[in-house]
């Protein structure tokens, strides 16, 4: 990516497509900013163990319910537990929640909206009318329904979530093949004997991917806040996972006493869903060609 | 017209039959036997006999989905497993609570939305306009729970004046439909402003502008006229996510509606409560639908009849 990026920088004039983009994108603050905040997160992940004051998992009973301080930043929780360590380990698994949740769903709906669009006819209105069937169903609400057939846990929700948030990519990927399947290449490829699956893989999915990855970045997000909200609920992460959403119901009760435990890992998940939104906004942006 | 409308009722069933199915294969997804699942592995066997007899376990699965829908379509949607109510009482009590919440939300999410998005619009790149895309963007990256324990923290707890929780008057309302409401109003924010602009690049503006309309007279008439349009379709699609929201903002109120249900339900491995409660709230989502495409039909005259 740096390479890449250096590469264009160099060469002003080129007049590639993904130059034309890196260029816009580096002139576009609010992808700048999006995507430090997000290099930031992802620093701050990896060096959990390095940046955490305390041990994130270590009990002590005396300190409990103690508010911010010098030596606790953010106070410590219902078991004397250093609520700074808390957050930032949780950095490690609201990313990989996202990145699993959004995964899951690009893959399931590019390969969907693929098939649909390249085959069409019958294909095509049976996987459309499944779309329909699975848009019917409030997201949150279909996610708890899968995941109550599984064990709660972190791994369950993520995958339920993902098992219903591909509508998006599968409805975007159908639009962007249905034009794409009629490209002088793709009739070319077939003139000269190109299986379906290798014109689909190799002619039609690389010029496909462009949109999808931005629709992906703003859906990060969304993502975010989903995972959140079932872990909140007490179906994604169970105890004593550092789970933003689960510290967040785990502090509820205790909001009068002590507010901490509920605002900051909250803060958390803004800061987190509000990078990804700046860095999918900006990069929306860049790719527009109507966008001054 | 009612052509229309008999067409998109007709389109539906296909629709929420699927939504049937896949709320009666929920149960049957789970690796193992249903009823291990339900029951849990400390059941007595006659309960377990019994359950599997109810539940024609030993009939082929197809044969099962239909029995399970010609139950449906009589109202029985089961016993609660804890217990024993008709899952139909329970989703009675139930759905009213979510129903006020999510209507509400709404009509404080359109209230607001609406009219910041097209504010925006006019005024584009003004310090108006990045002010209220800058909080509409902190207002869709915010948990609709974590706004909602803020919320309750502030007016609840802080200034004493509105009640943190429960159910029955409007009062009790006031926090949830703030929460709920004003996270989907950044959202329609958001969709009304690219609207909006979208049609402000339309050629017949151009020609309003260019024969020298007031632009008061062109954003008004000419612009927010057309983009009031897909806004229905926009308003119309977030619904199901309100609904979800819903689900979740009760939770933070305690209020016992269609969410706390279902999260009960799921700690009790009560699956006909579950299922119950996800069906309708696919239904509901469908027919919200069907009265968004029927205004969007009184809207707009160029839609096709036929």
């Amino acid at each position: 990516m740096t390479r890449r990026r250096m590469s264009a920088a160099h060469t002003p004039r080129s007049s590639g497509a993904t130059s034309i983009v890196l260029r816009k994108l580096r002139k576009n603050r609010m992808a700048l900013a999006g995507l430090a905040s997000v290099l930031l997160l992802v620093l701050v992940a990896i060096l959990a163990p390095i940046l955490a004051p305390h041990d994130f998992q270590e009990q002590n009973l005396s300190e409990r319910l103690r508010p911010p301080s010098l030596e606790y930043p953010f106070g410590t929780d219902l078991l004397g537990r250093c609520l700074l360590s808390r957050v930032i380990y949780g950095t490690r698994i609201a990313l990989l929640a996202g990145v699993v949740i959004v995964s899951i769903q690009v893959c399931l709906g590019g390969i969907v909206g693929l098939v649909a669009a390249f085959y069409g006819k019958a294909i095509d209105t049976i996987i459309m009318r499944l779309v329909d069937i699975v848009l019917s169903f409030p997201p949150i609400v279909l996610a708890l329904g899968i995941a109550a057939a599984f064990r709660p846990g972190l791994l369950t929700g993520l995958v339920a979530l993902g098992l219903v948030g591909w509508t998006t990519y599968a409805r975007l990927m159908r639009s962007e093949v249905l034009t794409l399947r009629e490209e002088c290449y793709v009739e070319a490829a077939r003139a000269i004997g190109a299986s379906n699956t290798r014109i689909m893989l190799r002619h039609i999915l690389p010029n496909a991917v462009g949109p999808i990855l931005v629709t992906a970045t703003m859906g990060m997000g969304t993502a975010l806040l989903a995972a959140a909200g079932l872990a909140f609920l007490g179906i994604g992460s169970q105890p004593p996972s550092p789970d933003w959403g689960l510290m967040l119901a785990t502090g509820r009760p205790y909001l009068r006493r002590a507010p901490w435990l509920a605002t900051i890992p909250g803060l958390a998940i803004m800061f987190t869903v509000l990078a990804f939104n700046f860095l999918g906004d900006g990069v929306r942006d860049a790719l527009d060609p109507r966008q001054q | 017209m009612w052509e229309y409308i008999w067409k998109r009722i007709l389109m539906l069933i296909p629709v929420a039959l699927g939504a049937t199915f896949v709320v009666f294969a929920l149960i049957h997804i789970a690796p193992g036997d249903p009823v291990d699942l339900m029951l849990g592995e400390m059941a007595s066997q006659d309960a377990v006999d019994e359950m599997r007899q109810e539940l024609g376990l030993d009939k082929p699965l197809l044969v099962q989905y239909f029995t399970w829908l010609g139950r449906l379509f009589r109202g029985n949607l089961g016993r609660s497993i804890r217990t024993h109510q008709p899952v139909s009482t329970i989703l009675r009590q139930r759905v009213p609570v979510t129903l006020e919440l999510t209507f509400s939300a709404i009509a404080l999410a359109v209230l607001i939305g609406v009219p910041a998005g097209v504010v925006s619009a006019v005024k584009q790149y003004s310090l108006l306009d990045s002010c209220l895309m800058f909080i509409a963007l902190f207002g869709v990256s915010m948990p609709v729970f974590w706004q909602g324990m803020m919320l309750i923290l502030v007016f609840g707890f802080y200034f004493g004046v509105a009640p943190i929780s429960g159910y029955g008057s409007f009062a009790h309302l006031i926090l949830p439909t703030i929460a709920l409401g004003t996270i989907h109003a950044a959202v329609i924010a958001r969709l009304t402003r690219s609207s909006m602009l979208e049609c402000q690049r339309l050629d017949y503006v151009r020609t309003a502008r260019s024969k020298g309309l007031r632009e008061r007279r062109i954003v008004t008439r000419h612009v927010l006229r057309n983009a009031l349009l897909p806004l229905v379709t926009i308003i119309g699609l977030r619904i199901p996510n309100i609904f979800g929201g819903a689900v979740i903002t009760e939770t933070v109120f305690g209020r016992v509606g269609m969410g706390r249900t279902i999260v009960q339900a799921i700690f009790n491995r009560d699956f006909p409560v579950l299922q119950g409660c996800v069906l309708l709230l696919a239904l509901l989502v469908i027919i919200s639908n069907l009265f968004v495409d029927i205004t969007y039909a009184f809207l707009d005259p160029r839609i096709q009849y036929d």
